[in-house]
């Protein structure tokens, strides 16, 4: 039982760590209509931006020197949306809006990015902390700081995100956007400013991603690819077009594959996330709160 | 010499791949991001089964193909049935899937350290094992895989893969069993990719987990755009041109730790201008997504 409670706080922590990255995912899809790719390129830039940041100021411990990581980090990100979606994505569409095109658009960028983060940061890992980090011990199960850290940044991402969609007149167009971009289109919404929207605040949710992952792992290459499987995998799983779902589905895969650690040796962890992932689309295509799919094919 | 010729060698490796993966995109409309995957299960198989299991050559080439065109069908089967996007996700989760597997199974792979030694393949009683000898073998591999493309998508069933490409719901209409026609598509092109990893694992005898990365199949995908996507010769191009630029950089003097890095940030700036230059490819042949994303005959614009 101790076993079962210890691997379902492991799994909190890699599920909370996709989670505000899955949201941005989300976000970006349900607004804009394709996928995405370069969403890993945003997240190993996250890493290596965290890594940067405790270069200059003070190494990695919980406390306030997370907060100024995570600002950095998550500013840092943002813009990296906001060039993106003005300087390739927005001009892009003008030639071929189609989602295929803006899709190998994004694997040009992904490409890109690869090639520039092997140049400028080595293909070898960097460390992000000096020390090990307080682990609080309760009855037994070993609860690390950094897990209750990357909850809680969590939730407020998710909390940001809800108030963002729900509460605000720039939510309200956003999810006009998302359920029918042909509605919002007639009644005069300005998609452009939407898009570049869903772009910034879509990144931006990938820097507590970013943050968490560095403090745990350090940074390396090749870090945003399988994040990137999660948070899309959560994406579908939660239901595309709905953003909380996303973040539903992203916790409740990370804890999912921790929890077949029990049974299975680690290296089936990524087959686990494809299974989850295989279950859904054909069980439950629309996922855990999406809407039915109005394309389905015969 | 030899070293051109292993170029060579690898360019017409390339060639089956790009023109395996344009045949699933370019001519049928399925994205995939899993294409290196396929490659790496045929050179990984060919490499277990003659390494580990000692079987004859030949015997694990043929099981290799069937194993790709199996995953292909199996990650393709439930994912066509939904819209593209699935597809896409589906298939990066089978590429990140094989890759892990690739370096942590390591009583199977070997992990990180690679897979060899990779005897010759024997066809037949002649043991192909020269330079030239595995060049020949290659390059006949890529020209009849090209041509089988070519004949296959001027054939009714080709046509059939337009019509869906470009009209999914007219086309089953028309009485096609689409999901039938791209899953086998699917596994066609996945065999085809097998293929080239079964070349590659007896051509270079040692095989290592990360030439079957999800960058692999990202580059695939991109060196078929550069080409023109829906063209043989397009694809051709693209593959020769994907292998010869990292050798004319380092004849030019850029030191090896660089080559890579900048070959695949040259493609990557390559494709995003071009795309915007000439959205139809180098060789052109149609702009990707144009037919199905313009207003029907009889439909308001």
């Amino acid at each position: 039982m101790k076993l079962v409670l210890q691997l379902a706080v492991n799994g909190l922590f890699t599920g909370f760590a996709v989670l505000p990255m899955a949201m941005g995912f989300a976000l970006i899809h349900g607004t804009q209509r394709f996928i995405h790719f370069a969403h890993a390129s945003t997240a190993q830039l996250a890493v290596y931006l965290c890594y940067l940041a405790t270069l200059v100021g003070v190494p990695a411990t919980l406390g306030w020197p997370l907060f100024a990581q995570l600002a950095v980090t998550t500013a840092g990100v943002g813009v990296f949306g906001l060039v993106m979606q003005c300087a390739v994505y927005e001009p892009f569409r003008r030639v071929n809006g189609t989602a295929e095109g803006m899709m190998i658009v994004s694997f040009g960028i992904f490409t890109v990015g690869e090639a520039v983060f092997a140049l400028a940061f080595g293909r070898d890992g960097l460390p992000v902390r000096e020390s090990a980090l307080r682990t609080f011990d309760v009855g037994g199960i070993a609860i690390p700081a950094l897990t209750l850290a990357t909850v809680a940044l969590a939730g407020c991402a998710c909390l940001l995100a809800w108030v963002l969609l729900y509460r605000t007149r720039a939510g309200l167009m956003l999810r006009a956007v998302a359920t029918n971009p042909d509605l919002a289109e007639t009644i005069g919404l300005r998609q452009r400013r939407l898009r570049i929207l869903s772009m910034v605040v879509g990144s931006a949710l990938v820097g507590p991603t970013g943050v968490a992952i560095a403090y745990q792992q350090g940074a390396a290459p090749g870090m945003g690819e399988p994040l990137l499987l999660l948070a899309a995998v959560a994406a579908i799983v939660g239901g595309l077009g709905s953003v909380l779902g996303a973040a539903v589905a992203a916790a409740m895969i990370g804890v999912v594959q921790n929890l077949a650690l029990l049974r299975l040796d680690p290296r089936w962890q990524t087959a686990l996330a494809f299974a989850v992932l295989f279950a859904f689309l054909v069980c439950r295509p629309r996922g855990l709160f999406g809407e039915r799919q109005r394309e389905v094919q015969v | 010499m030899d070293y051109i010729l292993s170029v060579l060698t690898t360019a017409a490796i390339y060639v089956i791949l790009a023109v395996t993966a344009n045949l699933i995109f370019g001519y049928t409309g399925m994205f995939s991001v899993a294409h290196a995957g396929f490659y790496g299960i045929g050179a990984y198989t060919v490499g277990i089964l003659t390494v580990k299991s000692g079987l004859s050559t030949l015997l694990s080439a043929v099981v290799a193909l069937l194993i790709a065109g199996l995953a292909g069908a199996v990650v393709a089967g439930p994912s066509l049935r939904l819209r593209g996007d699935y597809l896409v996700v589906t298939s990066f989760g089978l590429q990140v899937l094989v890759t892990s597997l690739l370096f942590n199974w390591q009583a199977l792979t070997n992990g990180p350290s690679g897979l060899g030694v990779i005897p010759a393949i024997n066809l037949f009683g002649l043991r192909v094992e020269s330079v030239p000898g595995t060049l020949a073998l290659a390059v006949v591999c890529a020209v009849l895989t090209c041509a089988g493309v070519a004949v296959l998508v001027r054939s009714p069933f080709g046509r059939v893969l337009r019509a869906l490409r470009d009209d999914e719901v007219m086309t089953a209409a028309l009485g096609k069993r689409i999901t039938r026609f791209k899953v086998q598509v699917f596994a066609l092109g996945a065999m085809g990719a097998g293929l080239a990893g079964v070349l590659y694992a007896f051509t270079t005898q040692y095989i290592a987990p990360d030439g079957f990365t999800i960058a692999q199949s990202i580059d695939i995908v991109i060196l078929v755009v550069i080409g023109g996507i829906a063209s043989v010769w397009g694809s051709v191009a693209g593959a020769v041109l994907y292998t010869v630029l990292p050798e004319l950089l380092s004849a030019i003097g850029i030191p090896n730790s660089l080559v890579g890095d900048l070959n695949e940030l040259l493609f990557g700036l390559v494709v995003i201008v071009l795309l915007f230059v000439r959205p139809a490819g180098v060789v052109t042949a149609r702009v990707i997504g144009a037919e199905r994303d313009r207003p029907r005959a009889g439909e308001p614009a």
